[in-house]
């Protein structure tokens, strides 16, 4: 019994002391009757939370227990964005034990409609309360119910019961919500009445109205019917009709409704232009509306002007006035368009601070080129703001341009007079309050120059940089004043005065929202660390690079101050959708269209291609792809793997196993290979590509009867290890549709006779394109594109050129040495070709429309030792583009222009369909 | 044995005391948190006005009421945006003195609070008057019929009730103009303030301040 009780003695005394230990445990040491943290823990949706969260409490185990530092981490952790309830719950008197209980906000990953046949498009456009990316809130529901109610009644859809699924998912945080309509009304309209002015017979206006007694109720359709009567009455005259919807009453019984449409015509207004013919469309907007009458005849001219002056009447004459009648207001422009001119010659006059010359090539005003307008009308009236904008970035404040013309030869010359005015100059910078950072450091950074010109707009730019400069040294809350001090002698001194902020660092790094991703991919883009300087431009980068990934659907950056002087960085990611699936069909044309339309079918030959792509794969952020290509004359299948990194190293890296089978003109064959390619990226547009690849290729069905020597004439199985390097550099301004800018690539391949391999060869290929903008909408497009090989011994290695990607004065492949038995082409060891190309619209208000002269130059040489850079065969044509986001549709003629040859009908005109870029 | 177990569950029970909530999200205002203790600070020291008949007997309903009406005037009104320093410790002073300097301290220390933590609660007040007055100007104009109206409807009645006989209309006129005037001009403010909170994205959680 004794043994008993000293045993129960003993659990007590062990009980006791285990929560005394466990209540006051850290806190021994503290001041009895002052309430001082002795715990914190953190739970998020019930579970206990990552360690990270805690820094996002600015209170430290052993501070006294304040309810302000509680406030301010409550505040702190609802700005991280990242949940929806914060609650703070406090248990103990002197050791006080805090628990944060947080409740994740969720997002809404996907928007969903089931019910009636309404496009979702229409329904979401209504819906304000839910986006998709927005964050889920069950409070938002009864809001976001009544919108889509209200966007399907506007459909037609009444009264609809709406029910709401959301489909929660607590592992990525996001929901997704459906929106299920089961019962709705429809009404038929039973009457239309039109009240007020109506100016035509009931059937014409019900006709423009485009909705009818008999067919169902649809506001939105109504709605664009009565656009559609305002636009008819406009044409009659009333151009301030105004037409709504003045009553619409239901008959739920029978499921009927009558319509009621007010029409207030207001004042008929004819325009007239007198004169030449003018789109009346130019001034016809201008009388809508509720306008002064001086105000609208004033701009009237001032548009017929412009309209007129484009158009090279640059003398034309405007003159305007109102007429009234009983019922009518007319407004007439009487116009005199004078003679057409042409502007021969550019002069300016009152120029001290730039020559002639200097100006037109700031202003880039070309001269000289032949054929063309000096300077598009447009720009000859625009060229007076442009000038003073020149000048008043140099400096010259008060200078003005005013435009005259004068007879010169046969046409006219523009002479810009310029007073210049005087010249204002940065004479000194200032700087106060600079402590953090160096006047040296924020002088290099700022736009204005000591000794350079005054632009009053600069100082603006200048407080950006400073702040930005500040800003990317982590301190926060710097605010600059500046101040402008100009001199009898037009010296300016700026003195920026700083209020400097606090310097943050980032105490941690929080990344949230991933579910399969790796930590280790998200940490790998992050340009910043805890413990270093809040430097924006870091952090920005650090978003940057994983919106680069590809794998984030979005990527949200956000510095969340903790207490002075820190942060902590919460990076939200979404991960996106990771399976892609297409197919494609199109259709292929490498030999010429013969001129007969019935044999086309015959020419075009299906294509298609079917592709799957699962991106993230294990959450390393990579990408496996399978494309797999098919037509009549080729097979491809092609599987890949896309990393963004080699061996730790930021070159995105791909590993490509490929099997295809390919008919050309003179042979075919089968390829299969592996190849490991990485790129690297050496900035302003440069990119190096290294590649090491494993073939095997098979030639078969060769069409060739006697090669000549330097070609494999055995055609068996070969393989080849290879290895290539190229570089490039893009400056075009768009890949698929370029206009201006410029592209240079170099590759060079080896072909190594390594682990028994029959390749040893060498080649390297050269391409050049620029593309230049023309005066009037007109392009101007130069290649130059030049392979250099020794030892192409086999047929599919060998150069080929001819078609509507090289040659156009030839057939597919069909440039250069042939077989004179058959007739085949046998390729060659180097290959120039030269092509020119000058596009100009056909239809200005349609730009996607364009025609195009070609001129193209080229041959293949069969041997390296046969190049000969002039000894070029040449072809020249004309065709249509039609620009699409794949590139230019592009249909062309083209005809050979000497060395005719056996296989050649002389004069006969090839013509090719193709899609993309001949370059 | 049983005594034993009963003790080792009370001594449990003890080291686990009840937790009490401390602090929560009250409402969220266009993104911007309002707490509990943001809602027992604007209560306690008398910075929001008396709210209606029902919110009358718990103090913190008003200010949370007030704290949502700053928050959308605010986000609307961004013109103004500081509030002069003399200005503010004025209005504090104006504090100080209507609790008692003992009780102002007080109720400081209920909330682990020191006087400059007051500050932008005081400041966000100023700046949501001010707000107010840039809006609506305070000479609103009163046409006579609507102070015979106040002095027949209004007045007149209101003095009977208190058994004075109520003073001629020339003698009250400025008086009633006054009052007119002032009812005008809440009725406004309210209107507004309504059409801010219909159009604003609020979230209230009232479970937190039960």
């Amino acid at each position: 019994m004794e043994e008993k009780r000293q045993a129960v003695r003993r659990r007590l005394s062990v009980l006791l002391g285990a929560v005394l230990f466990l209540g006051a445990g850290p806190l021994l040491s503290q001041e009895p009757g002052v309430p001082v943290i002795a715990r914190i823990i953190v739970q998020v949706d019930g579970r206990p939370a990552d360690g990270a969260l805690l820094d996002l409490i600015p209170i430290r185990l052993g501070e006294p227990y304040s309810p302000r530092a509680v406030d301010q981490a409550v505040k702190v952790i609802f700005r991280t964005g990242l949940f929806a309830d914060v609650q703070v719950l406090r248990s103990g008197d002197e050791n006080v034990e805090l628990t944060f209980v947080l409740a994740r906000n969720l997002f809404i990953s996907d928007v969903g409609f089931l019910g009636p046949r309404v496009p979702s498009a229409r329904l979401m456009d209504g819906l304000v309360s839910f986006r998709p990316g927005g964050v889920y809130s069950e409070d938002r529901i009864p809001p976001a119910v009544e919108e889509v109610r209200a966007a399907l009644r506007e459909e037609g859809y009444f009264d609809a019961a709406i029910e709401v699924d959301v489909r929660k998912d607590p592992e990525s945080s996001s929901a997704k919500v459906v929106f299920r309509a089961d019962s709705w009304k429809t009404y038929r309209i039973r009457s239309i009445a039109l009240d007020g002015d109506v100016v035509d017979p009931r059937e014409t206006l019900l006709g423009r109205l485009r909705v009818r007694p008999g067919d169902i109720y649809a506001p939105a359709r109504l709605e664009r019917g009565l656009r559609a009567l305002s636009s008819h009455y406009a044409s009659r005259g009333y151009r301030r009709a105004d037409i709504r919807l003045a009553d619409e009453s239901f008959d739920e019984g029978q499921g009927r409704v009558d319509i009621r449409i007010e029409i207030e015509a207001h004042e008929k207004i004819r325009i007239e232009i007198r004169g030449p013919r003018i789109p009346l469309r130019l001034i016809e907007p201008i009388w809508e509306e509720r306008i002064f009458e001086q105000w609208g005849l004033d701009e009237g001219e001032a548009r017929i002007l412009n309209h007129l002056r484009r158009r090279g009447y640059l003398f034309a004459e405007v003159d305007g006035r109102i007429e009234r009648t009983e019922d009518e207001l007319l407004v007439i422009h009487d116009v005199r368009r004078g003679a057409k001119h042409r502007v021969e010659r550019v002069e300016f006059s009152g120029l001290t601070a730039f020559s002639p010359d200097e100006l037109k090539t700031r202003l880039a005003v070309r001269e000289g080129v032949p054929m063309f307008e000096l300077l598009g009308y447009e720009r000859l009236f625009a060229l007076p703001r442009e000038i003073e904008a020149l000048y008043k970035e140099n400096g010259f404040a008060e200078v003005q341009v005013r435009l005259e013309f004068s007879r010169y030869e046969a046409g006219v010359k523009a002479v810009y007079h310029v007073s210049e005015g005087f010249q204002r100059r940065v004479g000194s910078i200032r700087f106060e309050g600079v402590s953090l950072l160096t006047p040296e450091d924020l002088l290099g950074e700022l736009v204005n120059k000591e000794g350079g010109p005054f632009f009053p707009p600069s100082v603006q730019r200048d407080i950006g940089q400073i702040e930005s400069a500040y800003l990317n040294r982590g301190v926060r809350g710097t605010e600059v004043l500046p101040r402008v001090e100009a001199d009898e002698n037009h010296l300016v001194s700026l003195i920026y005065e700083i209020s400097e902020g606090e310097v943050f660092v980032i105490r941690n790094i929080l990344v949230t929202g991933y579910v399969e991703t790796r930590s280790s991919v998200i940490n790998r883009e992050m340009r910043i660390s805890s413990g270093d300087a809040a430097d924006l431009a870091r952090i920005q980068e650090s978003r940057r690079r994983l919106e680069r990934l590809g794998i984030f659907s979005e990527v949200r950056v956000e510095e969340v101050p903790t207490e002075p002087g820190q942060a902590v960085l919460v990076v939200t990611v979404r991960e996106g959708e990771k399976n892609y699936a297409g197919v494609g069909l199109g259709f292929e044309s490498r030999s010429r269209l013969s001129g007969s339309l019935a044999s086309w079918p015959d020419e075009f030959r299906p294509r298609g291609t079917a592709e799957y792509i699962r991106s993230n794969v294990f959450g390393l952020g990579a990408q496996f792809g399978l494309v797999g290509q098919l037509s009549t004359i080729e097979r491809r299948a092609v599987a890949s793997w896309n990393q963004p990194y080699l061996f730790g190293l930021d070159m995105p890296t791909t590993l490509l196993a490929w099997a295809e089978r390919e008919d050309r003109v003179s042979f075919k064959f089968d390829r299969r290979g592996i190849s490991l390619n990485t790129i690297k990226a050496i900035g302003g547009g440069r990119l190096v590509l290294g590649s090491l690849s494993l073939t095997r290729t098979a030639i078969f069905d060769v069409s060739i009867e006697d090669p000549p020597e330097n070609i494999d004439r055995r055609y068996l199985p070969y393989s080849a290890a290879l290895a290539s390097v190229s570089i490039s550099w893009d400056r075009r301004d768009d890949t698929l549709n370029p206009d201006k800018g410029h592209y240079f690539s170099l590759v060079g391949e080896w072909g190594f006779p390594v682990f028994g391999m029959e390749s040893d060869y060498q080649k390297i290929f050269f391409k050049s394109q620029v593309y230049r903008p023309l005066p009037a909408n007109m392009n101007i497009g130069l290649s130059a594109r030049l392979g250099l090989g020794r030892g192409l011994r086999n047929l599919p290695e060998r150069f080929f050129a001819g078609g509507s990607n090289t040659f156009r004065g030839e057939e597919f492949d069909m440039l250069g040495p042939a077989e004179p038995a058959t007739l085949k082409p046998l390729g060659g060891e180097a290959v120039f070709l030269l092509n020119a190309e000058f596009l100009f619209p056909l239809v200005r208000s349609w730009r996607e429309l364009r025609m195009a002269v070609f001129f193209d130059l080229g041959n293949v040489y069969g041997q390296l030792k046969d190049f000969r850079p002039f000894d070029l065969q040449g072809a020249a044509g004309a065709g249509i583009r039609y620009r699409t986001p794949l590139g230019p549709v592009r249909l062309e003629i083209a005809w050979k222009l000497w060395n005719f040859e056996v296989t050649d009908k002389k004069g006969k005109p090839l013509v090719f369909l193709t899609i993309g870029n001949i370059f | 044995m049983r005594i034993s177990r009963i003790i080792g569950v009370c001594l449990l029970g003890a080291s686990i005391l009840p937790a009490q909530t401390v602090n929560c999200l009250v409402a969220v205002v266009n993104g911007r948190a309002i707490t509990l203790l943001d809602v027992q600070v604007v209560a306690e020291f008398g910075l929001a006005p008396p709210g209606p008949e029902e919110t009358a007997k718990e103090p913190r309903f008003a200010a949370l009421d007030a704290l949502i009406d700053r928050a959308v005037i605010l986000d609307m009104a961004r013109e103004v945006r500081s509030v002069d320093r003399g200005e503010t410790s004025a209005a504090l002073e104006r504090i100080r003195e209507e609790l008692g300097e003992s009780e102002f301290t007080r109720r400081l220390m209920m909330f682990g609070l020191h006087e400059k933590d007051l500050r932008p609660y005081v400041e966000e007040l100023l700046l949501f008057e001010r707000a107010l007055a840039l809006r609506f100007s305070r000479s609103l104009p009163v046409s006579q019929t609507e102070v015979e109206r106040h002095y027949r409807e209004v007045y007149a009645p209101e003095q009977a009730r208190l058994g004075m006989a109520p003073e001629p209309l020339g003698r009250v006129q400025s008086l009633l103009e006054a009052r007119v005037r002032e009812e005008a001009l809440k009725r406004q403010t309210e209107g507004w303030i309504k059409d801010l909170r219909a159009r604003a994205d609020i979230r209230i959680n009232k479970d937190c301040l039960k």
